[in-house]
């Protein structure tokens, strides 16, 4: 029989992550490899556990299963060419990746977008914040073998990916946001789909909230679950609803209001504890609140343009510019260097995830292997947006 | 007495969450029998862009000028053109690697003569790949029923309709009917 | 039609005339037989069934395609899938205890059969020691889930087998002891003789805590969400059964079915009556209420959430252990007073 070690992880791991996640390994304690493929880490995130029993010693993420190096190729490609990239970065949430950029490179010319345009895109990122935190919800509750949410979920989020089909003519990588504007007009007939999906999802919502928020298992399952206290959330530059859960009232839609967030009326929902719990509370409400600005830029929709007078080549003046917005996983940002010519002379992503993905080891320790699922599931890690 | 509280409390949130499955369990499912049932396409989908064609000549609108195949971001638009006698440029070929194609909608936006759309088709895969790159015939063909790039159509209906008043005739023309693509039905 | 009873009059005079040498062990053959094939047949209704079941709960249709209408062949279809896949043995594993793994969780599952009584005349052995042969046999499964889990040669499978071993062993006991309520009730151990004794009114009345602890518990030796923590998708990868595809895993899943179809069988004998009812004939009332545990328990597996390993010993130990113990005392007293 081969010998095979089993307390340590093999494999032409690199040296560097192999001597430090050996290093001074107890007789006691295993390692084992949690991803890149396995069932709860979303995508292809690896976490090396090393474990004594069930509880977590320690923890080492390793990223970088999914770089596709976007970034350098912002540089090759034109300024509204790389709209449909941003798509792929943050996948779950595609309108608010193009948003950012948009608004990076508007900012970069010192556009002004029509106010209806500006409505309509706050409409749809909002709308795609409750799709995303429904898929959130959903695979937070698969981690914890509720599959059954997991498909309720989807299939709200379905009626969500219709309103974009209806609108954008895609169901996840939608390419709408232009550069001046909203590449077409909200279609006949999208209001008032609006508006029965927002009744449906508050109906809903109260579904989820009967499995889930008041159910005593799920309480005993995140209640004290990886708690984060707000101190080191800051210092480690966490962001969204993570960052939030721990009691910082940190929302670049108050904090630093962009398009007509300032004209609107809507909460930022806080936890207190920082644990597990108080993140799923805080996507849930969150979701309510979208509801209310959803409902709040369907009244206040004005007539007019979608677009702004732009220019047929996009050649933004010389300088560098950072904008930031709030996408459902956090402070998304993108730091644009242009250099006069067609292409950004360097892009950068600023990823919300990444931050939180830091969180991991310090969360995780001292907890079982279950709980290390869900805390990883708390925090809304895509790799797409991670690794770039 | 803490410990019987817990139990009533959890009881009570158990038969609610299984009160709640259950009134899921009386609710029609959603489930959509794909290869027997198809969806409803919504006017504008973005299936594979196509190229439009003159309803009259029958042939393709395009006139070679080479916008679309710069503005793709992955460059996947290859153009073959002729100088004519009358020095435009005739279409030989238009070829679209459809098999990378992102569905961006960015060539479409770009075409300045209104000659490009988004088909509606979705079933376009095939075992060879050779065969995923479109060329001008198969384009056109996909392009038959639209009559225009933008799906809604909203600019010159709206405004001729807002200017002669005829009401209920400023309705976007139906060119996007929704429904399965050619290739399948 | 005649000739035919004839034939079979013939057959069965023939059979009957045998030595007890040879009779005995030919029933016994056939018995196992049947008993086999009931629980293939339930098996592969219970894997179409749930997949039904939680396709509606989550509104979803389930499988449709194989077999129509509504896919009822979708099952067959599928072993056929797991019978001719590829029989890969990984290497490093431990390949004795790794190839008889799968047997030994489903053999205890087929034991337990042997006391069920079907009806009054239907059943393998009236056993006078039956509720104890039932416990005894139903944790003979770990053993398998351990040998597999340690032989499987994976951490992932390893700390399944041990979860698995921890839980099933602790839920044992108060699954025993929630029978024993009952077993003071009916004033007997054999299974016939606890269906008797409810012919007046069934357990599930007089012994409420009884059966509400039987069912948790029986959910967890199940394996079965909320408390699926040895196999734990979403954990565990798949936990104790993470090394095995095809006929192997194949008997892991006929196993899990085979055990629910058990334990749902002995709660239906033990709290509702059994085979005992109105009008309709025994084995109908046997299947009816057999299959009302088994829409049960699927039904709270599609609700819940999973429990954490530590919460569940906790359950086990410190709630559910000591209301057993309770109930038995109270039982106790009021068989005492009455």
């Amino acid at each position: 029989m081969a010998e095979i070690d089993l307390r340590t992880v093999t494999g032409g791991d690199r040296p560097e992550l192999r001597d430090v996640v050996q290093k001074d390994l107890h007789e006691d304690e295993i390692l084992v490899n949690m991803g890149p493929q396995h069932p709860s880490t979303h995508g292809v995130l690896r976490v090396v556990l090393r474990l004594s029993g069930e509880t977590i010693v320690d923890a080492y993420p390793d990223i970088g299963y999914l770089h596709r190096g976007v970034e350098k190729i912002a540089e090759g490609w034109t300024y509204p060419q790389f709209i449909p990239m941003t798509d792929r970065l943050d996948y779950v949430a595609a309108i608010s990746n193009e948003l950012t950029y948009v608004l990076g490179v508007e900012k970069l010319m010192g556009l002004e977008v029509p106010p209806r345009a500006a409505y309509i895109r706050v409409l749809m990122a909002e709308l795609q914040r409750v799709a995303s935190h429904l898929v959130w919800l959903g695979a937070f509750g698969g981690d914890m073998g509720a599959l059954t949410v997991f498909l309720y979920c989807f299939r709200e989020r379905e009626k969500i990916l219709d309103l974009f089909e209806m609108a954008t003519g895609a169901r996840l990588t939608y390419s709408y946001m232009r550069i001046g504007g909203v590449r077409n007009d909200l279609p006949p007939g999208f209001v008032e789909k609006t508006r029965d999906f927002i009744k449906l999802m508050r109906e809903r919502l109260k579904e989820y909230d009967a499995l889930f928020t008041g159910n005593r298992i799920f309480e005993a399952r995140t209640k004290g679950i990886g708690p984060l206290s707000a101190e080191w959330a800051i210092a480690l530059s966490a962001a969204g609803p993570t960052l939030r859960g721990s009691g910082v009232a940190y929302d670049v839609r108050r904090a630093e209001p962009y398009l007509v967030y300032d004209k609107l009326d809507f909460e930022v929902p806080v936890g207190k504890n920082g644990d597990t719990y108080d993140r799923y509370i805080c996507r849930i409400k969150e979701m309510h609140e979208s509801l209310k600005i959803i409902e709040q830029c369907l009244d206040a929709l004005p007539d007019g343009e979608v677009m702004a007078k732009v220019p047929k080549v996009i050649k933004p003046p010389e300088g560098e510019i950072y904008a930031m917005t709030e996408a459902p996983r956090g402070a998304t940002g993108v730091y644009i260097v242009s250099n006069g010519t067609g292409n950004p002379y360097r892009l950068h992503w600023r990823a919300p995830t990444f931050a939180n993905l830091q969180l991991i080891p310090d969360t995780v320790r001292g907890f079982k292997i279950a709980d290390a699922v869900m805390i990883m599931g708390s925090f809304d890690v895509v790799l797409g947006e991670v690794d770039r | 007495m803490n410990t019987l509280e817990d139990i009533y409390r959890s009881s009570v949130s158990f038969a609610k969450g299984l009160g709640v499955t259950f009134k899921n369990f009386l609710r029609k499912p959603v489930t959509l029998q794909y290869p027997d049932e198809r969806p409803v396409l919504p006017v504008g989908y973005r299936g594979i862009p196509a190229l439009l064609s003159d309803k009259e000549t029958g042939k393709a609108r395009c006139t070679a000028c080479g916008i679309c195949a710069r503005t793709c971001p992955l460059g996947l638009i290859k153009i073959d053109s002729v100088l004519g006698p009358d020095k435009k440029r005739i279409l030989n070929d238009y070829t679209l690697e459809a098999g990378r194609c992102m569905v961006c909608n960015l060539c479409v936006e770009s075409c300045p003569f209104d000659s490009l759309v988004m088909a509606n088709d979705y079933e376009l895969a095939d075992y060879d790949p050779d065969k995923l790159y479109f060329h001008k015939d198969r384009l056109v063909e996909l392009g038959r029923p639209y009559e225009h790039s933008d799906p809604f159509h909203v600019d010159e209906p709206k405004k001729a309709a807002a200017e002669a008043k005829p009401a209920g005739e400023a309705k976007p023309a139906g060119e996007a009917k929704p429904g399965p693509g050619g290739e399948g039905a | 039609m005649a000739a035919l009873a004839d034939t079979w009059q013939a057959l069965l005079d023939w059979y009957f005339a045998l030595p007890t040498a040879i009779l005995v062990p030919i029933a016994g053959l056939l018995k196992v037989l049947a008993v086999f094939g009931w629980i293939v047949i339930n098996v592969l209704i219970l894997i179409w069934l749930e997949r039904k079941f939680s396709g509606r709960l989550q509104s979803r249709l389930g499988p449709m395609r194989v077999g129509r209408p509504h896919g009822w062949a979708q099952t067959l279809a599928d072993t056929i899938k797991l019978l001719v896949k590829e029989d890969i043995i990984p290497r490093g594993v431990d390949r004795w205890l790794y190839v008889i793994a799968p047997a030994v969780v489903f053999t205890p599952a087929l034991l337990v059969w042997a006391v069920v009584p079907f009806t009054k005349n239907w059943i393998v052995s009236d056993l006078n020691v039956a509720l104890i042969y039932v416990a005894a046999a139903g944790s003979l499964a770990v053993l398998g889930i351990f040998m597999s889990g340690w032989g499987s040669n994976n951490k992932w499978s390893l700390l399944g087998a041990m979860r698995a071993a921890a839980q099933i062993i602790s839920y044992e006991v108060p699954s025993v002891l929630s029978l024993m309520g009952v077993v003071m009730i009916a004033g007997s151990l054999s299974l016939q003789g606890i269906v008797a004794a409810q012919h007046r009114v069934w357990f599930i009345f007089l012994q409420p805590l009884g059966f509400i602890i039987y069912l948790i518990s029986t959910m967890a030796e199940l394996n079965r969400t909320p408390f699926d923590l040895t196999e734990a998708e979403s954990e565990l990868v798949a936990g104790f059964n993470t090394e095995y595809s095809g006929l192997r895993w194949a008997f892991f899943f006929l196993g899990e079915y085979a055990n629910l179809l058990a334990a749902s069988a002995i709660a239906a004998t033990v709290f509702l009556g059994g085979w005992s009812g109105p009008f309709l004939p025994g084995i109908v009332w046997f299947v009816l209420k057999t299959y009302f545990f088994v829409i049960l328990i699927m039904w709270i597996k599609w609700t819940m959430p999973r429990i954490r390993i530590d919460q569940m010993m906790e359950v086990g130990w410190k709630f559910l252990i000591p209301a057993a113990l309770v109930n038995i005392a109270i039982t106790g007293l009021v068989l005492l007073v009455v």
